[in-house]
């Protein structure tokens, strides 16, 4: 008789007790910090601080280009930059008057060259997409983006570094202190959150970001928001930072919990009868531990200042329902008309086997929040919280919405957010490693945009990514410094880099 | 109480033993069967299945890893019932989704075979599980030998979820190359 899988599971039953008991006791070596929550919260200002560098990739569809028409500048180049711009608004929503180093959004090149200066590095242009051309100028101490959608060149984008003297139209530059940009700002809304203070300026049609980080010092940040997300009319950093839609993860309580619950607070609900596994270190700063009662399942997390609740899991058997009254016996038809916003997402959830496919909805994002995983029309798990822990930190260079990805062939094709989230994940991988240039046609390019390749080697489902910067901007270069890691190219990011407009839309 | 008394227990035919193998090593057993049947009440069976093993076991045995000895019991115990359970109905736990991706391992329908028993298949794994860099060695016993989920096996060696998937696949891999190599498929 052929020996079988189960035959093998049974094997591996005999392992020798050593190698049993090692696996109970281990305990993963500290690493860097973890930040699933961190991440999460520093979020805006990682996205909007590499902003300048992702940004080139942003769109995907044509949408006219702002027609903004400029009078003669107000000021002398030569003597300050910080003059201000007579905008006819006949056409424009820009804000009216403002400026950074005397350059508004919307100018043409010619309008740019009046006001600084021809004395500026420039990137070659660069299509996107079909309809779609990026060019950079690199002035010293300011930065400026134009596109190109068919109707000749604008500023989209400004980005003034650290090292900048140039100030916005109130005067404000990135040495002011925090005082002064509030007191020239007193709308900005602001946020901190690790070592990275913000102050955001919401205009009709952009946003303005000034930056105070600790780490890589102050930048200003004015982007139109019309780049970020064409189809939704609203901006990536915006939806971010503000425009959120209703959170689960905050919001959503089941059975009187909420995430975030103290252990006290847990158990001041659901009681002290449940079973609690073993301490897990995830990090250097992070452990967790699951706590079973009946038909529940609860993760709580310590990231150094005390136990909070990370994940709720309802099984078959669970008695609790959610705030609205979805429960375990909850059909799917009950469970749209309670939250009309679920998307339907089929995971493979085990590439490597065969018919193991998961259907299971979703409310907020798809890799956290409230997931509802069906069995045909019967709800047999529910889960709140993040699906997965996301590994810290992010490849900051690599975070972006929407990413290039050129086929084996040289094929252009532009993911939309959800296949770039994906891949973003994907890429958010731990400990890389140095590894042996690959000799191999790579199976995809990933272009994020900031001159940062990805070039993704495999088969099936599993693929190795290498990582480096352009030599000479062809894909056929890249440095020798590569970056290897191995990593799940799961049917989702497959999918998604094959359909990449029918399987993903945005929103 | 320390693994030798609770023997000593044992040996004295004492049967304070099982409740005191319930009090230490009761959550471990229970852990190990739920992943495997996806059920409290079946674990619960099944745990007390476990002592009575013990039991009978205990003397002559007298195992120098006790809690592997019990987790062993446990887990073959869970698995009969899962086989039982499946020709019922469809089968909770992790069990289903293991065998899946153990078919990794599974030689060429073209090669010919030979039949191992248990042990000395459990032998082969240890040997080739010895020679693989602890963190995969303990990622391939929490999934394949506990039954933990991606995310608990990830949680375990401190990597994400998709490394530890891509993780198991190469050990997968090399388990059925290493397999080959042993002959246990020529």
């Amino acid at each position: 008789m052929a020996m079988t899988e189960k035959d093998l599971l049974r094997g591996i039953g005999s392992l020798d007790a050593k190698l049993v008991e090692e696996a109970e006791a281990y305990q993963a070596p500290p690493a860097r910090h973890w930040g699933r929550w961190l991440a999460a919260a520093a979020c805006v200002a990682i996205v909007a601080g590499v902003g300048w560098k992702v940004l080139p990739t942003l769109t995907t569809e044509t949408k006219p280009p702002q027609t903004t028409n400029v009078t003669e500048p107000e000021t002398d180049p030569a003597e300050e930059n910080t003059g201000s711009v007579a905008v006819d608004d006949g056409d424009t929503k820009e804000p009216v008057g403002e400026t950074l180093g005397g350059v508004a959004i919307g100018m043409t090149p010619e309008e740019v060259e009046a006001i600084l200066g021809s004395s500026y590095e420039v990137d070659a242009p660069r299509q996107l997409s079909e309809d779609y051309w990026d060019l950079c100028w690199y002035y010293s101490g300011l930065y400026v983006r134009f596109a190109d959608q068919g109707e000749g060149w604008y500023v989209r984008e400004l980005m003034a570094p650290g090292d900048s003297t140039m100030t916005l139209s109130t005067g404000i530059g990135v040495g002011s202190s925090r005082e002064e940009i509030l007191a020239a700002y007193p709308d900005a809304s602001v946020s901190e959150s690790e070592g990275i203070w913000s102050a955001q300026v919401k205009y009709e049609d952009s946003s303005l970001w000034i930056f105070h980080d600790a780490k890589n010092g102050n930048y200003i940040n004015w982007i139109a928001h019309q780049y970020m997300d064409n189809e939704k009319n609203s901006t990536w950093i915006a939806t971010s930072s503000q425009t959120e839609p209703a959170d689960p993860l905050t919001q959503e309580s089941i059975g009187g919990l909420t995430l975030g619950m103290t252990e006290q607070e847990v158990e001041d609900v659901l009681g002290s009868d449940y079973d609690s596994s073993p301490v897990t270190e995830l990090r250097a700063d992070i452990r967790t531990v699951t706590w079973r009662y009946e038909g529940t399942e609860l993760q709580l997390a310590d990231t150094g200042d005390g136990w909070f609740l990370n994940e709720i899991v309802l099984l078959e058997s669970s008695p609790l329902t959610l705030s609205t009254g979805i429960g375990m016996d909850a059909t799917e038809a009950e469970i749209r008309e309670a939250y009309p916003d679920v998307i339907q997402t089929t995971q493979d959830t085990d590439p490597y086997g065969e018919g193991v496919a998961e259907t299971y909805l979703s409310y907020g994002d798809v890799v956290s929040g409230l997931h509802f995983f069906m069995d045909g029309e019967t709800l047999y798990r529910m889960e709140l919280g993040p699906l997965e822990w996301v590994p810290d930190p992010l490849w900051q260079s690599m975070v972006s919405v929407k990413i290039a990805a050129h086929g084996a062939d040289g094929s252009l094709v532009i993911l939309k957010e959800k296949a770039a989230k994906t891949v973003s994940t994907v890429l958010t991988v731990s400990d890389p490693e140095l590894a042996e240039n690959p000799g191999e046609s790579p199976q995809w390019w990933l272009d994020f945009g900031n001159d940062v390749f990805v070039a993704v080697y495999g088969h099936d489902d599993l693929a190795t990514v290498y990582t480096g910067q352009y030599l000479d901007k062809t894909l056929a270069t890249m440095t020798e410094e590569w970056t290897g890691v191995y990593l799940d190219l799961d049917s989702t990011l497959q999918s998604a880099l094959e359909n990449p407009t029918e399987t993903w839309v945005i929103g | 109480m320390d693994d030798e008394v609770i023997l000593e227990l044992y040996f004295a035919r004492n049967q304070e033993a099982i409740r005191e193998t319930d009090c230490k090593y009761g959550g471990y057993c229970r852990r190990i069967s739920q992943k495997i049947l996806g059920s409290r009440e079946d674990a619960e069976e099944c745990v007390n299945d476990t002592w009575l093993q013990a039991w009978n076991k205990i003397p002559p045995q007298r195992p120098q890893y006790f809690q592997a000895f019990l987790g062993c019991i446990v887990r073959n115990l869970s698995l009969d019932r899962w086989e039982q359970r499946q020709t019922k109905k469809r089968g909770g736990g992790q069990t289903k989704i293991l065998l899946s991706e153990l078919k990794d391992c599974l030689p060429s329908p073209d090669l010919p075979e030979r039949r191992l028993e248990e042990r000395e298949l459990g032998n082969i794994l240890s040997r080739w599980l010895a020679q693989q860099p602890q963190k995969n060695r303990v990622a391939f016993v929490r999934r394949y030998w506990y039954a933990d989920t991606l995310a608990e096996t990830a949680a375990q060696i401190g990597c994400t979820t998709g490394a530890a998937k891509a993780l198991l696949h190469r050990m997968r891999r090399s388990l059925r190359a290493h397999l080959e190599k042993e002959g246990v498929w020529q």
